[in-house]
């Protein structure tokens, strides 16, 4: 019987072609097989920004929505999951008896290679150990900026640290999970912005800290810590004039957004600029 | 699973210390999940809050 090989497909890297056109496979049972824990890459899963699941450096053929979102919730999981809290999870609006069907299907529509990621058992499911998750990391990150008792490396205080602080969590999807899920990352990464824009400003590392306040900025112009970081930031560097920039440009916007004028805690911070 | 007629309304809130009026609300709202957001604005008044809401329940039903 011919069946459409799942494997087939356009787009992405197409797991197929993966092992036809190098000496590994990802695939069992094909000659060139290798257990992505000796690969080396091992699986990644990615739900900051746009959702993708990797293979070593390969971005998998999107699985199906179902299994997508299953692998996007385990993700964020970062321990078992019953399956009855899975299947009402992504399926609130269906009968437990349906939500439990249709949990059944996703997993059997994973790929053959999918399903190496995603350890199942009659009660719980959760991604294999190995996975590698990216927002685990940039939680971890943000904790680590957060606590002045922790040590924080070299890599915690650079440019890249704001790139992993930058995207938000599956910003296109609306599952009232994800949307939970997203609001909390957002506070997260402003308040770990915030805080790091300070510890550099301390390490008198300006242009970094001026790129970490303003990311916070970005993501939320009202939000009137974050202008306070930047205005910190162009002071200690010795840049009043920066300082008095950055306050007109928020006193501007809140103006025209809410009709209001800010704080007198951050009018406070500029005053003395402005009596000269 | 959303119908593609699903509308979705999140209202983002928190307040700012010492302002006159601390109350900040971020709304993005849609009538259809499928468009995605369709506006997105912030205010800071109940009434004004309010508002966008009954505006937003009233275009789902007669739309």
């Amino acid at each position: 019987m011919n069946e459409p090989d799942p494997r087939a497909g356009s787009g992405f890297a197409d797991v197929a072609s993966i092992g036809r056109s190098s000496s590994t496979s990802p695939y069992p049972g094909d000659p060139g097989w290798r257990s992505p824990a000796t690969v080396g890459g091992g699986f990644e899963v990615c739900v900051l920004g746009t959702f993708r699941f990797r293979w070593g450096t390969e971005t998998l053929m999107a699985e199906a929505g179902g299994s997508q979102r299953l692998l996007a919730l385990l993700a964020l999981r970062d321990r078992a999951v019953m399956r009855g809290a899975v299947a009402g999870t992504l399926w609130p609006e269906s009968s437990e008896h349906h939500a439990h069907s249709n949990l059944r299907s996703a997993l059997s529509r994973l790929s053959e290679l999918s399903r190496d990621a995603v350890l199942v058992t009659p009660l719980d499911l959760c991604l294999v150990e190995r996975v590698k998750v990216d927002i685990r990391e940039s939680r971890a990150l943000a904790h680590r900026l957060l606590d002045p008792e922790a040590s924080v490396s070299e890599a915690d205080l650079g440019p890249a640290a704001i790139s992993v602080l930058a995207d938000d969590l599956l910003p296109d999807w609306y599952d009232d999970w994800v949307l939970l899920e997203a609001e909390e990352w957002r506070q997260l990464r402003l308040h770990a912005l915030e805080a790091l824009a300070d510890r550099l400003t301390l390490h008198r590392r300006f242009g970094v800290a001026t790129a970490a306040a303003l990311a916070a900025v970005r993501i939320e112009p009202l939000r009137e810590s974050a202008r306070a970081t930047a205005i910190r930031v162009h002071r200690a560097e010795g840049n009043p004039s920066e300082a008095l920039r950055e306050f007109d440009r928020y006193r501007t916007v809140l103006q025209a957004e809410l009709g209001l004028e800010p704080t007198t805690a951050l009018r406070d911070l500029i005053a003395d600029l402005q009596d000269r | 699973m959303l119908s593609d007629r699903t509308a979705l309304l999140i209202i983002r809130a928190w307040t700012e210390q010492d302002s006159p009026e601390p109350l900040r609300a971020n709304i993005r709202l849609t009538t259809d999940v499928t468009t995605g957001f369709q506006r997105s604005l912030t205010l800071a008044r109940p009434d004004g809050i309010k508002a966008e809401v009954d505006a937003w329940l009233h275009e789902i039903q007669t739309n």
